[in-house]
């Protein structure tokens, strides 16, 4: 037969319709929806099943059951921004603070953790006490804590460390920490850091394998605060491979809630969750992926689908600004609190900031809502008159010391006229110094500079000078700086902390002899939580009286998360209505999730 | 003597300097680049008239302005608030003072080191490679770090510190000129017959040496902008609020995926600048060369 | 030659010793020391402590004498940024994968520039030349880690097209595994401004060639262009064309901070700059050693080069007529 082309189609011959043959009516098989009634029948056990398996949630490698809301475990990876330009030498705390790789403190858990409202919690450590002398501490171990290659975590372990931290050979970077908290250091810790003494004189002791002993310099309350720096390096393997065991995988060994899979300098680095960890923060993620590059780059690659997390500091203006115009992205930055105190500082030994007057002008002339309104961002800051900010343990809640340094230009030209510069006539040329600032905080300090000038009349130039060249000047006795602006960010949630800096050893020149006498006595008091308060509150009063510092704003701390990823520790609130959990909080870990796609 | 043997017909006084401006102005492109120059000295001069805003005052209230979001900012505002469009003419001046004076010393260093010790070899030759040679490997950031901390921030430390590697190009681009040019048949002549050294060099020699100072004077202008620029990021540049281009592009850094116009306006006046100077060095050359044809 | 060649060398020597003298009184002058801690002073007697351990104590004379003797023998010391390894194996491993970024850079910035800048010099005024120039004024007004950032926004992010970054990571190599797409980006990026440069000079040195009167011989001669190219304008306008463009070969291959951390490579760009602001004394010593090294070879060569190009360069004396 020949096959003709389109005509056939076009012009089809016509042929009697085809009939159709007559349907057999077989027992015709009832449907609903085109599944066979009968098979209903079958629905329970398929319901059954299926609430089965739904909530036969998957496991950790820890046992630990995933919320249901969590995706399958395969899938819990979070994936963390590291930057590929910073020095860093170590994971481990107590062998370096300032040069950490990325992703440190997986791999031990402290012995005190903190919980979202900044108290005490336990961690390695069950619990503690003091003895009556005040000063020796006893820590215990919770039970049953193992490192990954199946040793128990003992107090040994921990006397090894603080003996290694404090080894004048390993010139550890933040000995200073120890010598700063004053009576809260560890006893002997500057005689054994300076070599006058050897590391066995430490005030540490492992009085069995679970009961550490710490004895401390003089009587402090807060100690256990303190204790939250204490991590634990293995001893039998800082005795074998070294600090730096912790480098490669093979020599890894892990207390905490992660270890060391793989670590491609440089690129990549992996943490999986460690099956033998029996501490505080059972991870629920199965690995942790942390991908190095630039930080100007991390806003791309976040929004690029590379990473799931960036830190504030991390984040440019910029990013603010795009944070600030998307819904999504905006929901997902979370604050979990003020965490440091943006001021200016000046040398009060010399004119012209020997006159309490000028030092008053300066602080009646900044205009901070301004500032923190429009170039710092309400995102990023709070005005700030005071020191310690709101929701810190004996801050000022009541407002009345916030008078002492409130913007009031016209009160600011009187106290310069009262100090004999009236208009800002024959004052001298002033520049602020600023320690290597990024730009979204120069240009507050900037700000802060020019309200001061614009308002009284003077001339001040800011200089962002080398981190260490503004170091050195600063610490130098008598001190380089006539004026700077600096930050402080909180170490340990107690009120030593940050107005500890202003006693006459701190970090700045301005001295006061009440000031260091109250913050001594109230270091002392054990048991009077109120009476403390009320102290250092007297102590703030004098250093905004007496303008050590004229404050210009606190910090929110913050960090963007994708939303997948899922956590009471992140998402639920805090106090004062805050999200996110503090850098610090290594609960975090245990807690965060990935969520299912929706 | 030359004049008795007009015929009647005028001849125009014709001088050296005569044709090369003539060749000069005929050149649109170098007539450009002059008025570009003049352009940016004029803002740089007359600043304190031409602003329409102090470059420092920071207007609390109208931070990170877009160009023409605010009648009054045409350029916009930077992130403290201060009017760009000022902050721009006032950079002008900054930048047109650093980098002209970093170059200058550039050249006057570099250009008679380089022509001595190429024209004459041998051991002086020798012994101002070697310096040379050193002096590329110069830590200029740390003698900056040193020298800024020592003399305190402001214009004369920042250009001495530009300055004290800045004339090593030139001067080895004098140099290898040299090297070529005193083997001409003119410079050899010259030398038979009896003509000094310092008259061949600087008489005869140097402006065919001219071409590739002048590149490198016109590369000089944006660089130093920029590595003045780099000493801000790093805590050794002039100190705020004065304004420089090479800073203000630094800074918008931060910015620019937002907030453009921080980063575009200074970038342009930048390469306007460079542009300006590359032209008007292009037909200095051109107007200054003999055997340019026209 | 060869006795030129030894004579070069041994004042090759002499520099490097000028310059580690230089360096290491300049590195102890500023203020501002490797163990500075970042919040509050360190006890003096554990600074004491510290700096005897690093040998930091002793008189500045005693730490030169002390560091050459050790550098002699190519023992550089221990970086105090990563003290598990030593400076030379450091610089060596991130020096290569720089040298690797160098050597293509070099390779397309050289090939497209000379290439730009003798067209626009050919066509000196017309609309080519104009072009050339506008792209050379804007590869060295646009800073590197602008058009980087760009670069990686444009190619990697909104198009997809390449990767953002990590050099030979991204498993994406074209041929035979010897080039990889990644690094299509950072070359571009570091390449611009040298382009731009060696454009410029190309052209100028071309066009102040392309006047002189024996280049009008030779077409008069009847010479066709590419001879006359070849034979009489290339090489009288390598002179000045080798200077500037030797000078661009030991900033390429010394690396780019900015390159180097935005795209995600591991060289040795950022040692200049970290090492300096971090007081890392002995990264100091040895990086400025090494570009010494670099600069002094290189110098060496253009000089022997200007000798092949040019044979009436004589690099001897000036011969009194």
């Amino acid at each position: 037969m020949v096959v003709r082309s389109h005509a056939y189609c076009a012009n089809p011959p016509l042929r009697r319709p085809l009939q159709k043959a007559p349907r057999q009516r077989k027992n015709k098989i009832k449907t609903i929806y085109g599944l066979p009634t009968r098979s209903l029948l079958f629905t329970p056990l398929v319901l059954a099943l299926w609430l089965h398996t739904s909530n036969a949630q998957e496991k950790t490698v820890t046992g630990l059951a995933l919320p249901p809301d969590a995706a399958p475990y395969a899938e819990q990876v979070l994936r963390i921004p590291c930057n590929n330009s910073a020095n860093a030498v170590t994971f481990d705390f107590s062998v370096s603070v300032y040069q950490p790789y990325c992703g440190s403190n997986f791999f031990n858990d402290p012995l005190v953790t903190f919980d979202k409202a900044l108290n005490p919690q336990p961690g390695a450590a069950e619990s503690w006490s003091v003895a009556d002398d005040g000063v020796t501490w006893t820590f215990i171990l919770h039970q049953g804590l193992m490192w990954s290659d199946g040793t128990p975590v003992t107090a040994h372990d921990y006397v090894a460390t603080f003996r290694f931290s404090a080894d004048p050979d390993h010139a550890w970077d933040f000995a200073w920490y120890y010598t700063f908290v004053d009576k809260g250091g560890i006893k002997n810790w500057d005689e054994v850091i300076a070599g006058e003494l050897p590391v066995e004189a430490l005030g540490v002791r492992a009085i069995d394998d679970r009961t550490l002993e710490i004895i401390t310099k003089g009587i402090f309350p807060p100690l256990p605060k303190i204790m939250k720096y204490a991590y634990a390096l293995q001893k039998k393997a800082l005795a074998e491979h070294g600090p730096y065991y912790n480098n490669e995988p093979a020599t890894a060994v892990s207390s905490g809630p992660f270890m060391l899979e793989s670590f491609d300098h440089g690129f990549k680095v992996v943490f999986k969750a460690n099956p033998h960890y029996k501490g505080y923060r059972p991870p629920r993620l199965a690995r942790i992926e942390g991908i190095y590059m630039s930080p100007a780059t991390y806003f791309i690659a976040y929004l690029n689908n590379e990473i799931d997390t960036i830190n504030f500091n991390d984040l440019s203006p910029a990013d603010f600004a795009t944070i600030e115009r998307d819904p999504e992205l905006l929901a997902n930055y979370l604050r979990p609190g003020l965490i440091g105190t943006d001021y200016v500082f000046f040398d009060p030994h010399n004119p012209p900031f020997d006159n309490l007057d000028v030092r008053k002008a300066f602080a009646h002339a900044i205009n901070r809502e301004a500032i923190v309104k429009s170039i710092y961002g309400e995102i990023k800051a709070v005005p700030a008159h005071t020191m310690l900010m709101p929701g810190f343990p004996a801050a000022d809640i009541t407002g009345d010391l916030t008078d002492y340094q409130r913007f009031d230009c016209g009160l600011a030209k009187e106290h310069l006229a009262k100090a004999g510069y009236p208009n800002g006539a024959d004052f001298p040329p002033q520049v602020m110094w600023l320690r290597n600032e990024n730009p979204g905080i120069a240009a507050v300090y900037q700000a802060a500079a020019a309200s001061i000038s614009q308002c009284l009349g003077i001339s001040i130039q800011v200089s962002n000078k080398d981190n260490k060249v503004f170091m050195d000047a600063l610490h130098e006795r008598p001190t380089k700086i006539a004026l700077g602006s600096v930050a402080y960010a909180i170490d340990f949630a107690d009120p030593i902390n940050l107005l500890g800096i202003w006693v006459s050893s701190g970090r700045h020149s301005w001295r006061h002899q009440r000031f260091d006498e109250i913050l001594d006595e109230a270091s002392n008091l054990i048991g009077e939580p109120a009476r403390r308060d009320s102290l250092f509150h007297a102590a703030e009063r004098i250093l905004v009286d007496d303008v050590g510092g004229a404050f210009i704003a606190h910090r929110w701390a913050g960090d963007l998360w994708r939303p997948k990823v899922r956590g009471a520790s992140i998402r639920d609130p805090g106090p004062n209505d805050t999200y996110g959990s503090h850098s610090g909080n290594d609960w975090q870990w245990g807690d965060i999730y990935i969520g299912k796609a929706q | 003597m030359a004049d008795d043997l007009d015929d009647g017909i005028d001849f125009e006084h014709r001088s050296f300097w005569n044709d090369a401006s003539r060749r000069f102005c005929r050149n649109r492109l170098a007539v450009t680049g002059l008025a570009i120059v003049g352009l940016v000295a004029f803002l740089a001069i007359f600043a304190d008239f031409l602003a329409p805003f102090p470059y420092d005052h920071a207007y609390f209230d109208k931070v990170l302005l877009e160009p023409f979001q605010h009648p009054d900012h045409p350029l916009g505002t930077d992130e403290v608030g201060r009017d760009y469009l000022s902050r721009l003419i006032y950079g002008a001046r900054t930048s047109l003072t650093v980098s002209l004076l970093v170059q200058a010393i550039a050249v006057l260093i570099g250009v008679p080191v380089g022509a001595l010790s190429g024209y004459f070899g041998g051991r002086l030759d020798f012994a101002v490679s070697r310096v040379i040679d050193v002096m590329t490997a110069f830590p200029s950031l740390l003698f900056a770090i040193l020298i800024i901390s020592v003399l305190d921030g402001g214009l004369p430390t920042i250009i001495i510190a530009l300055s004290i590697t800045g004339w090593i190009g030139i001067a080895r681009l004098t140099r290898a000129q040299f090297l070529t040019l005193r083997e001409q048949e003119y410079a050899l002549a010259a030398k038979a017959l009896g003509v000094p050294s310092s008259k061949i060099i600087f008489h005869d020699l140097l402006l065919n040496a001219l071409t590739p100072i002048l590149v490198a004077v016109s590369f000089g202008i944006p660089g130093t902008i920029f590595a003045e620029a780099g000493l801000s990021f790093i805590g050794l540049g002039i100190n705020d609020p004065l304004a420089s281009w090479g800073k203000m592009v630094g800074v918008s850094n931060a910015y620019v995926r937002v907030y453009w116009h921080l980063a575009l306006f200074p970038t342009i006046a930048i390469a306007m600048t460079m542009l300006g100077f590359s032209f008007l060095g292009d037909g200095l050359r051109d107007a200054l060369d003999p055997k340019y044809e026209e | 030659m060869l006795i030129y060649l030894a004579q070069r060398l041994l004042a090759l020597a002499f520099v490097l010793l000028a310059v580690s003298m230089i360096v290491f009184t300049l590195m102890h002058s500023v203020p501002g020391g490797p163990f500075d801690t970042q919040q509050a002073k360190l006890p003096k007697a554990a600074r004491e402590n510290i700096e005897r351990k690093y040998g930091l104590d002793k008189p500045v004379w005693q730490q030169y004498l002390n560091y050459m003797s050790h550098a002699v023998r190519f023992d550089f010391g221990i970086p105090y940024q990563q003290p598990q390894t030593t400076v030379a194996a450091l610089i060596g491993k991130t020096w290569l994968v720089t040298l690797q970024v160098g050597i293509m850079t070099i390779i397309v910035a050289f090939g497209l520039g000379i290439t730009a800048g003798m067209f626009a010099a050919y066509h000196q005024n017309s609309w080519v030349d104009n072009i050339v120039t506008f792209f050379s004024m804007l590869g060295v007004t646009v800073p590197n880690f602008v058009i980087a950032m760009w670069f990686i926004l444009f190619f990697g992010v909104t198009r997809q097209w390449l990767p953002t970054g990590g050099w030979g990571k991204s498993g994406d190599c074209l041929c035979y595994d010897l080039l990889c797409s990644d690094w299509i980006l950072p070359v571009l990026a570091y390449a611009l401004a040298p382009m731009a440069i060696i454009a410029r000079y190309t052209r100028a040195s071309i066009v102040d060639v392309i006047r002189e009167d024996y280049v009008r011989t030779a077409r008069a001669k009847g010479l066709g262009e590419s001879k006359v190219m070849r034979r009489h304008v290339l090489r009288n306008a390598q002179i000045p064309m080798v200077t500037a463009l030797g000078t661009e070969i030991p900033n390429l291959i010394t690396g780019s901070i900015f390159i180097e951390t935005i795209f995600r490579i591991n060289g040795l760009g950022k040692f200049f700059v970290t090492s300096t602001l971090n007081r890392d004394y002995p990264m100091i010593m040895a990086t400025f050693l090494l570009v010494a090294l670099l600069w002094g070879i290189t110098f060496m060569l253009t000089d022997i080069a200007y000798t092949l190009i040019d044979p009436r360069v004589k690099l001897g004396a000036k011969k009194e007529a």
